[in-house]
């Protein structure tokens, strides 16, 4: 049978969107690889880099401790690191945004930033620690994912509620995120200067602290909520009609829409904890990614991902190449926040509404 | 004869009226506790006797308790009072204003970046060797936020006028803004040693701690006029709501009447701000409780959300004094943890589906 003139075009149109995607996401992966060269550190040229990881791909490890430590500890999961986080926010942010129907949107919508915030607090400050492990770093990080958890499962709690429209839930969310806010800031208020200090910093977003031994169980959550996301993007696009079409199409609204927001909340805590908030990627690599593929989640969940991918890796290439060390949340924000707007004049006519 | 529908109307009206007059007695009673919460034993109807006094210019002899009593709640009660309402009420009808302008319920009077851009001015002054402490030096840090707090904002206005921004991408704008003046603030942060970022660090908490008459002038003058502004084009605010299609085709000059919104509500929030830091929960929560109250017409929901802020902001300063007294916390915390829950509840009792139209 022959293709009708309507089905070809959109065969064609999806094709472009399909290999888009695919050029972005090589070039990914080639940047990430590429960063792990960046060394400012006299004596490690890019030959003994390469001789290093090729070492290591063959399972054994370089003579010289330091070099092997800064590349192969350091640096190579934190160019995993970045392709995780990216990916990760930025799918959470696409998801949430139609979910919500709201521009606005991020993974941190339903409040996870500040309740890691909080948690992080509640370690630095106080000394609580909810699964006490000896190890100070690995507190705050325990601390900071389940309190990441406790908003989300308040606006799960409250979304099964017949009156609760997207607002609703959105405004919920920012509720709860300005109690742990206050509640942090009140620790604050008599906490000692130096530890103020440290919350502070935590709370930058860095994927420096990437390390072979935390980077896999980001990987695991991170691919498999998304894979899940995935999975359910079909339904959230036809819940953008409306819940009520929704319903009438079949879709089990309440069920999804609660799935949904629990994967991101998993996967974003996850990160989080382990990063710290990363802002501005969740909310505009999807925003990006919109303006070349369009808001249909089956488009748009991968081009998303490939997209926060590619800018977290080139913000932190800039971090390590061209500063003395600044966190990648401040990058992501001074740098991104500048194209972001260029894209949005420029390209961005017709982008979300 | 009057129809049906017309008396129908009047009682629609009446009822507003009514919840209006409400929040007047709500405010007169709360700021009379505010003044009766004064450590010298003066009840509720003298303090507001000694502030009549004062005003048709009763003299005291010197170190007398009266003139004791009246020093104190003339000089220091009052105008902190008097500053939890001109805030209440800048805040609130700035965030009116600005979920209409943007026709964005999660819009709020910082969303274009005022917010961040005035903690970077005064992150930066507290930086450069400014202090709070001296009168001078605390002026720098304020006109330094303000300054800051105007930036993102007229890069906004600029932009909207030479291409043409639908809201959605003008909040986009706006958030990317504060992102990267946030980012700046990161960096500015991170360069400095830990006593100086705490103390930059709490400026952004919002205070009416050390309100004086001085400092309330200056807020005051600017929310007078935006306040007076804000009622007098409620119609045209109605009529944005409606999109800005409608909106033209019903005779409003859409592009001019945004532009000169945007800046009086500019200008308003970053006086505010740099004067007392920022009140997160005002400007966001208490348009949409109003709203859930008195409805969407703006006519109505821009003076009930005036009156709602000042209540709030008045109730909110009265519990940050007392609950740890003789010690303070700071009003923005408090504002956050009381309004939240009395939010989520009213969310959850309420009956029709909110904001599914905006």
């Amino acid at each position: 049978m022959e293709m009708s003139e309507l089905e070809s075009k959109y065969r064609q149109w999806y094709s472009k969107k399909k290999t888009i995607t695919i050029a972005l996401f090589i070039v990914s992966l080639g940047l990430s690889f590429g960063s792990i060269f960046i060394v400012k550190f006299t004596g490690l040229t890019p030959n003994i880099v390469w001789d290093i990881i090729v070492t290591h791909l063959n399972g054994g490890t370089y003579d010289v401790f330091y070099y092997d430590l800064i590349i192969w500890e350091y640096y190579t999961p934190r160019a995993i690191m970045c392709i995780i986080a990216g990916a990760g926010l930025a799918v959470g942010g696409a998801m949430m945004q139609t979910l919500m129907r709201n521009p606005l949107a991020d993974p941190y919508t339903t409040g996870v930033a500040s309740g890691a915030s909080f948690g992080a607090a509640l370690s630095i400050y106080l000394g609580i620690a909810i699964i006490p492990t000896g190890s100070n770093q690995m507190d705050i990080t325990i601390n900071a994912f389940f309190l990441s958890l406790i908003p989300t499962a308040a606006i799960v709690a409250i979304s099964k509620r017949k009156t609760i429209t997207p607002t609703t839930m959105i405004l919920a969310g920012i509720a709860i995120m300005y109690v742990f806010r206050a509640s942090t800031s009140i620790m604050t208020l008599t906490a000692s200067p130096e530890s103020v200090e440290s919350l502070y910093m935590w709370n930058v977003g860095t994927v420096s602290s990437a390390r072979w031994d935390n980077i896999w169980i980001v990987t695991i959550t991170v691919l498999t909520s998304c894979i899940g996301l995935y999975a359910l993007c079909s339904k959230v696009t036809i819940m953008t009609s409306g819940d009520r079409s929704a319903r009438s199409m079949g879709v089990n609204t309440t069920v999804v829409r609660v799935a949904c927001l629990l994967l991101i909340a998993f996967q974003t805590a996850m990160i989080v904890s382990f990063t710290g908030t990363i802002g501005f990627m969740g909310l505009v690599a999807p925003h990006v990614a919109r303006i070349f593929v369009g808001s249909n989640l089956k488009y748009l969940v991968p081009a998303s991902a490939v997209c926060g991918a590619f800018i977290l890796i080139c913000c932190d290439m800039v971090a390590k190449g061209l500063t003395s060390g600044l966190p990648v949340g401040v990058i992501t924000s001074v740098i991104g926040g500048p194209i972001f707007i260029i894209l949005l004049i420029k390209g961005a006519k017709k982008v979300w509404y | 004869m009057v129809s049906d529908l017309e008396m129908e109307y009047r009682a629609y009206t009446f009822r507003k009226l009514i919840i209006i007059f409400v929040f007047l007695i709500g405010i007169f009673i709360a700021a009379g506790i505010s003044l009766s919460i004064n450590g010298m034993d003066i009840g509720f109807w003298d303090c507001y006797n000694y502030v009549w006094n004062h005003i048709i210019g009763t003299e005291y002899e010197l170190r007398t308790p009266e003139w004791r009593a009246d020093y104190m709640l003339w000089n220091i009660r009052l105008p902190r009072i008097i500053m939890a309402i001109i805030v209440g009420i800048g805040l609130a009808s700035c965030g009116v204003a600005m979920q209409s302008l943007m026709s964005n319920p999660l819009a709020d009077p910082y969303t274009v970046g005022i917010s961040d851009g005035a903690c970077f001015g005064a992150v930066s002054a507290i930086v450069m060797g400014f202090t709070l402490t001296t009168a001078l030096s605390s002026m720098g840090v304020v006109i330094s936020a303000f300054i800051g707090g105007l930036i993102p904002a007229i890069i906004i206005i600029i932009l909207s006028r030479i291409v043409n921004l639908t809201p959605a991408t003008a909040i986009l704008v706006g958030i990317a803004l504060s992102y990267i003046f946030s980012g700046m603030e990161t960096v500015v942060m991170t360069s400095t040693d830990a006593d100086t970022l705490k103390a930059a660090y709490l400026w952004q908490i919002g205070t009416l701690n050390g309100a004086t008459w001085e400092k309330c002038l200056i807020p005051a003058i600017i929310t007078a006029v935006c306040s007076a502004f804000l009622l007098f084009s409620s119609k045209n605010l109605n009529l944005l709501v409606l999109g800005d299609e409608s909106a033209k085709s019903l005779g409003l000059n859409v592009d001019q009447f945004r532009f000169l919104c945007m800046i009086v509500v500019s200008v308003t929030v970053a006086a505010l701000v740099s004067y007392v830091g920022i009140i997160g929960f005002v400007g966001l929560i208490i348009p949409h409780v109003i709203r859930m109250i008195v409805g969407a017409n703006t006519k109505f929901l821009i003076p009930a959300s005036m009156l709602g802020g000042a209540l709030f902001l008045l109730v909110a300063d009265l519990i940050s004094r007392t609950v740890v007294y003789p010690d303070e916390l700071r009003v923005g915390l408090v504002a956050s943890i009381i309004g939240s829950p009395i939010f989520l509840y009213i969310i959850l009792k309420k009956k029709q589906r909110y904001g599914e139209v905006f």
